[in-house]
């Protein structure tokens, strides 16, 4: 056959994404679930979201440690004859905690479902948090919290977090080890009644939906419970006002350093985001970005950079970030900003914007690809407060950008005398 | 049942094809048949380094990865020891710019200097990234030695040693692709928005012209079997101490594969499993404990990892991981037991077939392994694992002389 290696097959746009909100229920208490259908798949996976998070916390880690140990026990049933059947029937049960939300996801194949319904009940409505086996947990975390906290990444983003919202946000807010040996049941009984049975939760399931299963559902997670809704926000987070920070956390024999450089921004809600997403993604979203192609392709100080966006509910941050070798560190940071800057001196043209379009276009498809990645998205787009037709919107924007909207947003958002910048481990001082 | 057909080119390339019309995308795997095992001992790492320079650009095309974004597409890759893995995912309309340069690069990579000079700094700062810059990131360096002593399983895919990276050549790497890559040692599979007749038009277009060439025989040394257990004391800077246990295990074609398999499910898959309940829960002697299979070709290890609580000490550690297993010899699992790690190896598989990834590279590896029909039985042989070729197994493996032990003593 004779073909033209040289020229590259026409590329069609990507112009559908194919993004249809979920269907929703109500349940006759007023609690609501998200159903996202795929008939294909011979599973389920069921997601229980709690919202409140760490803003309902009177103690740091009693959050994450009651969700996480809802499994430890109900009043019928003890934690190992819980674990027994969730695994006898294959079915996995995951426990997440972030800053604004828990929530509990239940995988099972579809022919044991019912079975694993019904303890999963148990374990939401009933959950007793022995002594012994909370003890177990925290020692275990507190370990797994030492080996983490060993690492560079760890100390450069937290050390991050705590300049862009301050010590006692619940965004900045650090965990320490002695948190661990601060815990007791009570402080579990409390939240569990108080937070994860007193709010507002929802449901989102996904795969093979049946009614029978729905009923099921309806009927073990609609019961009208007794309690009062959640007034909401605890912590009065009062916004702090951008500064421009150089902080070093020291680390002898590190081998690498790590860098976060970036500032708080605005959530998934504000006008500019799909914009200012845009604009991130030709700095360092993705492996052809500026910082990727400039720090690891052509000068091979890193394995990876990444700029990346994290929307919270309440608010967002962005940050750039790296690991070095040492020796490398100061003028990898060199160019960091010097990208940064570039964003203003050298504005992208009309072939880098059609690129990051495309791309951005595609990953877009690709993140919304089956049912259970669809379910991811209505996660996001439910624990921010931001409306479902999101994906639409977003795609709208990033097909119609023009080089005068990325010049406003890069004026507005991307001033490095704005950034905060932190790295862990040592960065030989150069020249500058 | 995943549906699938198959074809061979002219030139030997194999392409598997799983039509899956929902997706409005495609992934496309492409195995080539090379991996840290066929590295020469004085030159280690190669496969890997040279998964990077994949990404250099290729004779016709001078840029590997802006096409692909332009056109939507998203890919990566891995090395491991038996082989070195290239995917991408794509709308199914732009299917055939990833098949524009996945041929071109099959053809022939762009060998710059440029190219190679920068790809070794970054596989240098990877490995440090993930072997020197993280907590216990060096048990491999150190496991693998330890365990082998012939077989070249016996360095990890990043190399033995980080200075034959820091040496290589533009004509070794050269040579290298010469003797591994070529369309007659590849597994192409499409899965997602594609049927059988365009995956057959497109891959002829596209790579009927890529030479066959004469790949390098693949002669290894067998492992020959251990005699004595080897032990390995470390210090390190790191928060608590770790004992690490492996134990030689059959090829991944035997049946004492499966049965291994389900073993390490036994003892440590999910809350319930025996590892977790008695050590971490009960006795509270780890705070986190893990037994699990390499899964490689050639015989392989079976592998037991635990972090140590503060407060145990590494005897009573070692004593306890394995007097569980001598409990496996003596109270024989039964049928509950052995039906719970079965089902829980069903729903993981579902979960995980559910992507076309993930359907893609499993196609190309079972024909890689010689018997595409795999993907449609592996439930199956995993099924027929009896209580009694558990007892077997366990006889088999868990003996002092077949097992080797790294201690990594925090300090």
């Amino acid at each position: 056959m004779n073909i033209h290696r040289e020229t590259a097959p026409p590329i069609l746009p990507v112009k559908d994404i194919h993004w249809i909100p979920p269907e929703e229920i109500r349940f006759s208490d007023g609690h609501k679930m998200y159903l996202i259908r795929d008939d294909a798949l011979d599973a389920i996976r069921l997601d229980i979201i709690f919202p409140g998070g760490v803003w309902d916390e009177h103690k740091p880690l009693v959050c994450r440690t009651t969700i996480d140990t809802l499994r430890e026990g109900t009043a019928s049933r003890d934690a190992a004859t819980i674990a027994e059947i969730f695994d006898y029937y294959g079915s996995y049960i995951m426990t997440y905690s972030t800053r604004d939300y828990a929530g509990i996801s239940l995988y099972s194949l579809t022919r044991y479902a019912h079975e694993v319904l019904e303890l999963l009940e148990d374990m939401v409505y009933n959950p007793v948090f022995p002594d012994k086996e909370i003890q177990t947990y925290l020692k275990k975390q507190q370990q797994s919290f030492l080996i983490e906290s060993e690492k560079v990444t760890y100390q450069s983003m937290s050390a991050f977090l705590e300049e862009v919202f301050g010590p006692s946000h619940p965004y900045g807010r650090r965990i320490v080890p002695t948190h661990y040996n601060e815990i007791i049941p009570e402080d579990l009984k409390a939240f569990h009644h108080e937070s994860l049975l007193g709010n507002n939760r929802y449901f989102i399931l996904a795969g093979h939906v049946t009614d029978p299963l729905i009923k099921d559902i309806q009927k073990r997670f609609g019961k009208a419970s007794s309690f009062m809704e959640s007034s909401g926000r605890r912590i009065d987070a009062s916004p702090i006002v951008p500064h421009a920070v150089k902080r070093h956390v020291l680390r002898d024999k590190a081998v690498q350093a790590a860098i976060t450089v970036g500032k708080k921004t605005i959530t998934r809600n504000h006008e500019d985001f799909a914009a200012f997403s845009f604009v991130n993604m030709i700095l360092g979203g993705y492996f052809g970005s500026r910082l990727m192609k400039n720090i690891r392709e052509e000068k091979g100080y890193t394995y990876g950079i990444y700029s990346v966006i994290q929307p919270l509910r309440y608010d967002a941050h962005f940050s750039i970030r790296t690991e070095t070798g040492t020796e490398v560190c100061r003028p990898a940071l060199e160019e960091i900003y010097r990208e940064i800057r570039r964003l203003k001196e050298q504005p992208p043209a009309e072939d880098e914007i059609n690129l990051v379009k495309n791309y951005l276009m595609g990953s877009l498809l690709q993140s919304l690809d089956g049912a259970l990645a669809r379910a991811d998205m209505i996660k996001r787009l439910t624990t921010t407060d931001t409306p479902l037709d999101f994906p639409k919107s977003f795609a709208k924007t990033i097909h119609t950008i023009t080089p005068e909207k990325i010049r406003i947003i890069t004026e507005k958002y991307f001033d490095p005398d704005t950034f905060i910048e932190v790295v862990a481990g040592s960065c030989v001082h150069g020249k500058k | 049942m995943i549906p699938y057909s198959s074809f061979t080119l002219k030139n030997g390339l194999r392409v598997l094809v799983n039509p899956a019309p929902q997706t409005p995308l495609v992934a496309v795997n492409i195995l080539y048949g090379v991996g840290a095992r066929d590295e020469d001992p004085g030159m280690t790492g190669f496969a890997h380094l040279f998964e990077h320079l994949m990404f250099g650009g290729s004779r016709h095309i001078p840029e590997f990865d802006r096409p692909l974004q332009l056109a939507g597409g998203e890919n990566n890759a891995f090395t491991n020891n038996d082989f070195t893995n290239y995917y991408i995912t794509i709308p199914g309309e732009n299917l055939e710019t990833a098949l524009w340069l996945e041929s071109d690069r099959m053809l022939e990579p762009d060998f710059s200097q440029q190219t190679l000079n920068v790809q070794k700094q970054v596989v240098i700062e990877e490995y440090k990234q993930r072997y020197l810059n993280q907590p216990y990131g060096d048990v491999w360096l150190l496991l693998r030695p330890l365990a082998y002593k012939k077989h070249p399983y016996r360095w990890p895919t990043i190399g033995k040693d980080i200075s034959h990276i820091k040496q290589a050549t533009l004509a070794q790497v050269r040579d290298f692709f010469h003797s591994h890559y070529a369309p007659n040692n590849a597994f192409m599979a499409l899965s997602g928005n594609i049927t059988h007749e365009k995956a057959e038009t497109l891959a002829g277009k596209w790579f009927e012209d890529v030479p066959a060439r004469k790949i390098k025989n693949r002669n290894l040394p067998e492992e020959p079997p251990q005699q004595k257990k080897e032990t390995l004391h470390v210090e390190r800077k790191v928060p608590a101490n770790a004992i690490y246990m492996t134990f030689h295990m059959g090829p991944r074609l035997s049946g004492a594969f499966y049965t291994a398999d389900l073993i390490s499910d036994i003892l440590s898959n999910g809350k319930s499993s025996r590892l977790y309940q008695y050590l971490v829960q009960e006795l509270r002697l780890f705070s986190d404990i893990d037994a699990y299979i390499l899964g490689s070709i050639d015989p392989g290890l079976f592998v037991i990892s635990g972090t140590l609580m503060g407060g145990t000490s590494m005897e009573t550690a070692e004593q306890a991981i394995f007097d569980m297993l001598e409990q496996l010899k003596t109270d024989t699992v039964q049928e509950r037991e052995l039906a719970k790690v079965k089902n829980r190896l069903e729903s993981t598989w579902v979960f995980s077939m559910d992507s076309i990834l993930n359907k893609a590279m499993n196609l190309s590896y079972f024909d890689y392994l010689g018997d595409v029909s795999m993907i449609n039985t592996e439930m199956k042989r995993y099924h027929q694992v009896t209580p009694g070729d558990i007892l077997t197994e366990v006889q088999n493996i868990f003996t002092e002389e077949n097992m080797s032990v790294l201690y990594y003593h925090a300090v």
